[in-house]
């Protein structure tokens, strides 16, 4: 812990990262956090970066600016305790003797003792809504964490405005601390080699997201064996399960040899099923953002999304909406894109046309105001 | 002359018409000098001390809270001091054993009318209230509305209409960019429908949000007003609670881009002394979906044609559900600048409402100031 900071400016505001998140399997919120900090790094050159991360993450070239300086820790943050400890004790201290003045956290939790410099992301609040669907230890941290974070930092990052609405219902945050904003996708989603036409695409459908209750996996494994009845379609499943949530089960059905699990997946090869796929099917209970159907819709590839919490407000008119509860509604809209290619057109068409508003420069150049606004404030 | 005028309902974050009403008179009194000494009474922190501080306004600063037991004492130490001789209350809030006569404006009275919402304490406070204004006091309104229904509890005495104005900064036109750079600041959607108000159930949200709820409408709805977790909940039982927009507060010089943001403004309101926004918005060149709130029965011009303005039972769901179907089809097929509003010249400017202000305050010391000795 006695590196020396070398910027090439020092005088500039000195701005905290907060990288636990990058010790974590890149999922939704590691992925969009990870260019989130990139970008702003990459603009932001009239700020002093410090990102506070694990040992792994020293020699990764891609960090290396004039503008950022990484600080890692000994302790090993793959392991969960070690982590929360790192966080909440080390953290705080590793903040002072680098005299930061904010400290942004991307990843709901931030260092309780650092109070009014936090700036905190709250992606969903699903813990308190649906709390069944976490194991018990994540569920207990985060009810006791996330209020007394949020009601002391200094501003609530949150990515939609249904979480929004959300955290002023549930959270204690003054309505003047909240901030919403929407991610944007990997820019290897826009490339143009993904991008292929509704007749060369497979009989492929594909769902994208961990393996847990509020993907509502066992609904769409009902709706797709009744869908295997008329049509033939493989089904694809891209995700991983993960411990922070509970177990739940769920039967594949007679059609189980065209149900394929390929668990975790580098972008790349996403992106390309993606654009293999007739359909990205998305029947979540409840999402904070949703970045698999934007994902989907960069490809060019429709989607047929839940209808719950901030979906709609993300997809706008460019999916299919679905029931999550019901599975003959899941079944109807498939049944319905199979059959009509002018809709699965104009589907591909109104993606492209939506995925234009969340773009990563606009997110960069809205968080660096954000800082200067803070500073401004402090 | 000195006259004290109590003006600590201003603050940083008030939106509401009391706050804005005073906030021009002292604004008018302080850039006009007259031959009156003022005396304000302001919170420490209050954005209207100014400095240098003219030589005809004193600031007395006071923090105590405005409605409370604590400021009858504060007010009345006050008094004994500076011996003011007239005390305007703009508001409710009076010094009950105040010795010098007392103007008071009484915005409306849905204190008593609506009495069902308030507590006994309220109750108790406003018969106090009312008997100490009915000796040694005059008593200014808003609207010919609250007139009549103050003239059941004053018989006697003179009631004087000092309608509310509209800034001149509501009818300038501001350019796109301008709003744009306003919308992304407050994380405002690209069109909108806008409603103002609070948690007063005479607001009435509620049914605002029903009627926005039942229809399929495609614009977001936006509320400056306080959170409440019954908004959403309504909202969320037809699947639209990412469609309303709680907006932070915002500083009182944007409210005028705030409205021509807006597609269409919707005022639901059930009962107002005055309803200042729905005035301000038509200024603004925003179509009006509103209750037929005072200012628009009685002080918009009468021989105006009425495009841009629609009226609704408030009461009834069906009515605002139309009232706001209407609002939004004129938004789509007429711009801006043949809505009413172009012919609207400034008659509201709140120049009549000072002037109207100072004449009483010489009334009333003609009326009750002792007789001066000739000689």
């Amino acid at each position: 812990m006695s590196e020396k900071l070398q910027f090439k400016n020092p005088n500039l505001p000195r701005i905290g990262l907060n990288g636990r998140f990058l010790s974590a399997n890149r999922t939704g919120v590691q992925r969009a956090s990870y260019r989130l900090f990139h970008t702003i790094i990459e603009k932001g050159t009239h700020f002093n970066f410090i990102l506070f991360t694990s040992a792994q993450e020293k020699n990764a070239s891609e960090w290396k600016k004039d503008n950022v300086q990484v600080i890692t820790s000994p302790l090993k943050l793959q392991r969960s305790f070690q982590n929360y400890f790192w966080e909440q004790w080390t953290l705080p201290r590793l903040m002072k003797k680098y005299n930061c003045s904010l400290l942004h956290n991307p990843a709901n939790l931030a260092p309780l003792l650092c109070g009014k410099k936090n700036i905190v992301h709250i992606h969903d609040l699903c813990f308190l809504i649906e709390p069944q669907w976490f194991s018990f230890h994540f569920r207990w941290l985060y009810k006791f964490l996330v209020p007394k974070i949020s009601q002391k930092a200094l501003l609530v990052l949150t990515n939609s405005n249904h979480s929004k609405n959300d955290i002023l219902e549930l959270l204690p945050v003054n309505i003047e601390k909240i901030r919403h904003f929407y991610w944007g996708v990997e820019p290897i989603f826009h490339e143009d080699v993904f991008k292929r036409p509704w007749s060369q695409k497979e009989d492929r459908i594909l769902f994208v997201g961990s393996l847990e209750p509020r993907k509502n996996l066992p609904n769409l494994l009902l709706a797709y064996n009744k869908f295997r009845e008329k049509h033939f379609a493989k089904l694809t499943i891209v995700g991983c399960h993960n411990p922070v949530f509970a177990d739940h089960s769920y039967s594949l059905g007679q059609y189980k040899d065209d149900i394929e699990f390929l668990g975790y997946i580098p972008d790349s090869t996403l992106a390309d099923l993606y654009s293999r796929s007739k359909v990205l099917i998305y029947p979540s209970f409840y999402e904070g953002f949703g970045l698999p159907p934007l994902e989907a819709m960069a490809v060019g590839t429709p989607v047929i999304s839940s209808h719950a919490s901030s979906l709609p407000e993300i997809l706008d008119h460019a999916a299919l909406y679905v029931d999550p509860k019901d599975s003959s509604s899941i079944l109807n809209k498939l049944n319905l894109l199979w059959t009509d290619q002018s809709l699965a057109e104009d589907l591909i068409s109104k993606g492209y046309h939506r995925i234009k508003v969340f773009d990563w420069n606009d997110i960069a150049d809205y968080i660096l105001s954000l800082y200067a606004s803070c500073l401004r404030t402090l | 002359m000195k006259v004290m005028l109590d003006a600590r309902v201003v603050t940083q974050t008030a939106f509401h018409g009391i706050a804005r009403y005073v906030q021009e008179l002292v604004c008018h009194f302080t850039e006009n000098p007259q031959d009156i000494e003022f005396y304000f009474i302001v919170h420490s922190k209050s954005p209207l001390i100014q400095s240098p501080v003219p030589s005809h306004i004193h600031y007395i600063y006071c923090d105590t809270p405005w409605m409370s037991l604590w400021s009858q004492w504060s007010l009345l130490k006050i008094i004994h001091r500076i011996k003011p001789d007239i005390f305007h209350a703009p508001s409710f809030m009076i010094p009950f054993l105040c010795p010098c006569p007392i103007i008071c404006t009484l915005h409306d009275l849905n204190h008593i009318v609506l009495g069902e919402y308030y507590s006994l304490f309220h109750r108790i406070y406003y018969s106090l209230l009312f008997y100490r204004l009915r000796k040694r006091s005059m008593i200014l309104t808003v609207s010919e509305f609250s007139k009549t229904q103050l003239k059941t509890y004053f018989p006697k005495q003179e009631i004087y209409v000092t309608p509310n104005g509209i800034g001149v900064e509501f009818s300038q036109c501001f350019s796109t960019n301008e709003i744009n750079k306003f919308k992304k600041e407050y994380e405002l959607p690209s069109k909108f429908l806008l409603t103002i108000g609070n948690k007063k159930p005479y607001k009435n949200i509620k049914n605002l949000i029903h009627a926005y709820c039942q229809g399929d409408f495609s614009l977001p709805l936006v509320l400056l007003s306080e959170f409440d977790e019954e908004y959403t909940h309504i909202a969320k039982k037809y699947g639209k609670k990412h469609k309303l927009y709680f907006l932070r507060p915002i500083p009182h010089s944007c409210l005028p881009l705030l409205y021509q943001s807006a597609s269409v403004f919707i005022y639901p309101s059930l009962y107002e002394g005055f309803g200042l926004p729905p005035l301000e918005a038509l200024i603004s060149h925003t179509p009006v979906v509103s209750s037929p709130v005072p200012s628009l029965t009685e002080f918009l011009d009468p021989t105006l044609s009425k495009t841009g303005l629609f009226m609704i039972d408030p009461k009834d769901i069906q009515s605002i559900s139309a009232g706001m179907i209407s609002g939004i089809h004129f938004f789509e097929n007429h711009n801006s600048s043949d809505s009413m509003t172009k012919e609207c010249n400034m008659d509201y400017s709140w120049d009549i409402t000072i002037k109207k202000t100072l004449d009483i305050y010489e009334k009333s010391i003609q009326l009750y100031s002792p007789k001066q000795p000739i000689l």
